[in-house]
């Protein structure tokens, strides 16, 4: 049972995730949707909001929500309706956005991670279709707009209130992304905004059924950055709530430099959005052909592959998840395991040495030097006594640096496990001969002397020499 | 000039006339007869021309003709053509000039015809008489102090008075049907779905559609044909067949033998003008004589209908009118350029400045409709009145092919004698609003001349994709009454 | 759920939210006007609620029709120069407009 975050207060927090799905066209115009530099060039009359233009439905944009509902475990409703949500906004060209509201493509489901080696499940609401927005930016005096990302299809998939802690919201947030790059549905990229991530959270008093006021923080860019603005807003709501005060129902905004949340407006009327079912789309009807159609598109999900590697490489529950948490280590890691044929071992050094690199030097899995094959090798040289496991840790920053392969690594800077008992013996004696005076002490009682003949040793070959012929040798020697 | 397009095509191969001749000759007639009118708010001599001479490059070279070829049109505002400023009657888009063609256009193009001008309307078509244009009302001429009806009354007065062979008009809840009526004109407004409504100015998403005016009933099919159709890039037109109008009016034979024509008992009992009583008898003895029979149908619903219609109609117009706010196109106050506006208030000075009242008062009245606690009991209840309706006709039409009802509860009334009086104006809509809640296909037939040198016509209505039958006993009512025989003194 | 109004209910308070969601100003006289007409008009709207609706499914769109969904590809008609050419107030390619507070 995992520590409740705080003394006195529950925390309940719910996730609101906009995807931006991985598709050419924007999802009701004929215009590009992948990224342009020059501003205002993914345009068309429809983007823009012109006198009689119309919608149309980009059918790639329902095939994605499809597939990424199923791997939610959503049900995908047959007939879901679009609604136009209306506000005023310059990014917004028609002054309103093409939604779905009370009948949207994909509800229910379940996304499962571990926090902390606790199992965890949050539950879906529903996911539903809609367009982005285009990009205001702020000058002195006046905005400035482009009307680039406008239209973009987006999948907005919604939690119920399940989460607990700002860790979870946090794990919540890396699962729902690593199941969209899985799927290629998304690529995930919370800096860039192709996914973006809103947090509504609340306080209720310990035990209590009534949930209290919620705030919703908006404007958060990366996983670290969601816990970091939870924290805070719930020790804001805590001092707050215990002061006797009440909580204001707002939006605020997280300022990473800060590590503070503040209020976007400073009164907020809420918004009648006025929605209604859009008359210039049909529902979008889907048969159950189709959506088998698309589940069988589904690629092994990180849960169901999670179980595999448990099962077939025997690795631990914890240990699998993290493997399959990206989709492109987990298939590292297969190679890897399948090659060396030690998957203990891959599991240790991608687990262990690669994610410490990764993390340190900031790359992406998909950047990293290291080929499989690489490291696979690498791992079976330790397995054959080529090398020991202290030089098979230089031998991988070699391979880190440089991305060149594990044996010729060995071989060109000579780092291959001395197991030639000649060698070794010769070594020794050189060792042993160096020493006399240790050898007097050793011999007159000080056992403990033994550590500094093994050291003396690897010093002298380089940490090469084969540890067990050392031991094999030089108790030996020094007895006799 | 000439009895028809037909009668205009024959000509043209014959040599007799050229297509730059007639469309001067319009020109022409424009000019001299406009000043009084106001049918039109931009005329394009120069591109009107350059078709035309291209038009008679084809006929001499022998090549067929297109369905519409040289056809000189008046169109209204509400349609987007490319390079030509569209206005939809507002000074809110009286600058804007679209880069694109709205899709009827385009086939029109295809089609030979020929643009003179755009034609004048109720501001986005939120009206009934024309009287709330930014550029002035226009005029109905066979009585200049009558209106022309709305909001297509530019277009319904340019037929009318000659300036324009065909025309362009859409039909939200009456407004090619009702000025056919006031202007004696021919009105078609096709099925729901038939008419791509990509690049036409929208005021009612699920309600609108392009309607088409002519002097003869087959000239308005004619041009039906030539630009009904599924359309890509409009995802509520229908894939049901556009049948070849032409073709059937080739083949009628006149004979209404065995023909079921419905009376609504309620809009029978609604008739109370002298006049419009007058041609409804008349209409129906020649259909008696001509072989139909008449069936007593009821839509008690209908009543509801105004009510229904206006929570629809100004939900989705307020809705629609959302995007003219004069970020990207469109009017922008003078304020703006001061740059002491916020942006709130940026987008209020535009909108006030750039919307007349009538068009105000809908979009407050629509977004009403549309807000939290209303939203049930206003635009929710009205669109399930609409399905009762819808299910009313759709009862009436297994006991009858097509129904005869008036058009409107009167001839041409006064300019400004509706403007101010709410209901009335409202209820000048009873007879046809009802046929766009329920996607039905509405012909206007004129009749005779009443009192005040007015015309009167009268509507028929029926099932969805069923024009033929409107055009079947429409000519027949033609063939008799020959209403295209007269011609207002301008 | 929803209220249904009679001629006193809608106040200027009312007006002034609807006009609010409507980007609208209206000066003093208007929303006198305005409160006028509105009340006559919803006065005559209340007929609809004596219409047993129960279990009718509100129609949108009056005439059935199939879905044609678009297939992912670029396809624009219009140039850009030709779409940009509308466009209002400009600045680095960007529309310019007071800023958003």
């Amino acid at each position: 049972m995992s520590k409740p975050y705080l003394e006195n207060w529950d925390v309940v927090i719910g996730l609101e995730i906009h995807a931006q799905l991985a598709s050419q066209t924007k999802i009701f115009a004929g215009d590009s949707a992948t990224y342009s530099e020059q501003p205002n060039q993914n345009i068309s009359t429809v983007t823009l909001g012109m006198p009689g233009a119309l919608p149309v439905i980009n059918e790639k944009a329902i095939e994605l929500s499809v597939k990424m509902g199923l791997a939610l475990g959503s049900e995908i409703r047959k007939k879901s309706v679009f609604s136009r949500k209306h506000y005023f906004y310059p990014d917004l060209p028609k002054g309103y956005q093409i939604s779905q509201f009370d009948l949207p493509i994909c509800e229910g489901g379940e996304v499962e991670f571990f926090v902390d080696g606790e199992l965890k499940k949050v539950r879906i609401e529903r996911a539903h279709m809609e367009e982005d927005a285009g990009k205001s930016t702020h000058r002195g005096g006046y905005s400035l707009i482009d009307y680039n990302r406008a239209g973009v299809p987006l999948l907005e998939i919604v939690t119920k209130p399940d989460m607990t802690s700002p860790k979870e919201a946090a794990e919540y947030a890396r699962t729902v992304r690593s199941i969209l790059r899985y799927l290629e549905v998304c690529d995930g990229n919370l800096e860039e905004g192709s996914m973006r991530c809103d947090c509504n959270i609340s306080l209720k008093p310990k035990g209590a059924k009534e949930l209290g006021i919620r705030t919703e923080l908006k404007n958060i860019n990366s996983f670290r950055f969601v816990e970091k603005a939870l924290e805070f807003e719930i020790s804001r709501q805590a001092a707050l709530l215990e002061a006797g005060e009440k909580i204001l129902q707002e939006t605020r905004l997280y300022d990473s430099t800060k590590n503070k949340t503040f209020s976007m407006r400073a009164k907020e009327d809420a918004m009648d959005y006025r929605y209604f079912p859009e008359p210039d789309l049909l529902p979008a009807e889907l048969t159950d052909e189709y959506i088998q159609k698309i589940r069988e598109t589904l690629p092994e999900l990180p849960k169901a592959k999670a179980e595999r590697f448990q099962k077939e490489y025997g690795l631990p529950e914890y240990d699998s998840l993290v493997m399959t948490s990206d989709k492109a280590m987990s298939i590292y890691f297969e190679e890897v395991a399948k090659l060396s044929e030690n998957s203990k071992a891959a599991s240790n050094w991608i687990m262990g040495e690669l994610l410490k690199n990764l993390k340190e030097d900031k790359v992406e899995f998909e950047d990293i030097k290291i080929e499989a094959a690489s490291l696979a090798a690498m791992i079976k040289m330790i397995d054959s006594g080529e090398i020991s496991g202290k030089i098979a840790k230089q031998v991988f920053l070699e391979m880190w640096k440089t991305g060149e392969d594990s044996s010729k690594i060995v071989k060109s800077k000579g780092l291959a496990q001395i197991s030639d008992p000649k060698i070794v013996e010769d070594i020794i004696d050189k060792v042993l001969a160096a020493s006399p005076g240790q050898i007097e002490q050793y011999r007159s009682g000080k056992s403990n002397l033994y550590g500094f003949f093994v050291g003396q040793v690897m010093k002298e070959s380089r940490g090469q020499a084969n540890p067990a012929l050392i031991n094999k040798f030089l108790k030996e020697k020094l007895e006799s | 000039m000439f009895d028809s397009v037909k009668d205009y095509h024959e000509k043209l191969v014959s040599g007799e006339i050229t297509a730059v001749e007639t469309v001067k000759s319009y020109f022409e007639k424009i000019k001299s007869l406009d000043g009084s009118i106001n049918a039109f708010i931009s005329i394009d001599k120069e591109a009107a021309i350059k078709t035309a001479e291209a038009v008679d490059v084809k006929v001499k070279s022998g090549k067929k003709l297109g369905l519409l070829e040289g056809v000189p049109f008046s169109i209204k505002d509400m349609f987007c053509t490319k390079g030509l400023a569209t206005t939809a009657g507002s000074r809110m888009l009286k600058d804007f000039v679209p880069p694109y063609d709205a899709s009827v256009i385009k086939k029109l193009k295809s089609q030979g015809g020929l643009i003179l001008g755009k034609a004048n309307q109720d501001e986005f078509a939120m009206g009934s008489s024309n009287e709330t244009s930014f550029f002035g009302p226009s005029l109905n001429p066979w009585n200049k102090e009558r209106v022309p009806g709305g909001s297509s009354g530019g277009s319904a007065a340019s037929v009318a008075a000659r300036m324009a062979m065909c025309s362009f008009g859409t039909d939200t809840g009456g407004s090619v049907r009702q000025p056919a009526h006031f202007c004696g004109t021919v009105g078609l407004k096709p099925t729901y779905g038939r008419v791509s409504r990509y690049g036409v100015v929208a005021f009612a998403s699920s309600l609108d559609q392009t309607g088409f005016f002519s002097l003869k009933v087959e000239d308005a099919f004619r041009t039906a044909q030539a630009v009904s159709g599924k359309d890509s890039n409009d995802n509520t037109t229908s894939s049901v067949e556009v049948p070849d109008w032409l073709e059937m009016a080739r083949s009628f034979s006149g004979d209404l033998k065995g023909k079921k024509i419905g009376l609504v008992k309620e809009y029978e009992e609604s008739v109370v003008d002298a006049a419009v009583k007058d041609t409804m008898d008349k209409a129906k003895e020649l259909l008696k004589s001509k072989g139909a029979e008449f069936v007593e149908v009821s839509l008690p619903l209908v009543k509801h209908g105004v009510s229904a219609y206006y929570l629809v109609a100004t939900s989705e117009a307020a809705s629609n009118l959302s995007r003219y706010d004069g970020v990207r196109y469109g009017h922008r106050s003078e304020l703006a350029e001061s740059g002491k506006l916020s942006l709130e208030d940026f987008y209020a000075q535009n909108r006030t400045e750039g919307f007349g009242d009538e068009v105000k008062r809908r979009i407050l009245l629509g977004n009403f409709a549309l807000s939290s606690g209303y939203y049930d009991a206003y635009y929710k209840k009205a669109c399930q009145i609409r399905s009762m309706i819808r299910d009313q006709y759709m009862d009436a039409f297994k006991k009858v092919d097509c129904i005869l009802a008036p058009v409107a509860a009167s001839t041409a009334f006064e300019l400004q004698d509706r403007i101010n009086d709410p209901m009335r104006k409202f209820l000048n809509d009873y007879f046809t609003v009802t046929v766009n809640l329920a996607g039905l296909p509405g012909l206007t037939i004129p009749i005779q001349k009443t009192e005040n040198n007015l015309p009167c016509g009268v509507q028929l209505i029926a099932n969805q994709f069923k024009e033929v039958e409107l055009f079947e006993v429409g000519q027949v009512l033609e063939n008799e009454f020959k209403f295209y025989k007269e011609v207002p003194n301008v | 759920m929803g209220q249904c109004l009679n001629k006193s209910m809608i106040n200027k308070e009312i007006l002034e939210k609807a006009a609010k969601l409507s980007m609208l100003k209206l000066t003093p006289e208007q929303q006198d006007k305005t409160l006028n007409e509105m009340s006559k008009i919803l006065e005559h709207f209340e007929e609809l609620q004596k219409v047993d609706t129960t279990g009718v499914e509100p129609l949108h769109t009056p005439v059935p029709m199939d879905n044609v969904w678009r297939t992912d590809e670029i396809s624009i008609e219009e140039s850009q120069e030709e779409l940009k050419s509308i466009l209002k107030d400009t600045l680095e390619g960007q529309i310019k407009v007071p800023q958003v507070v």
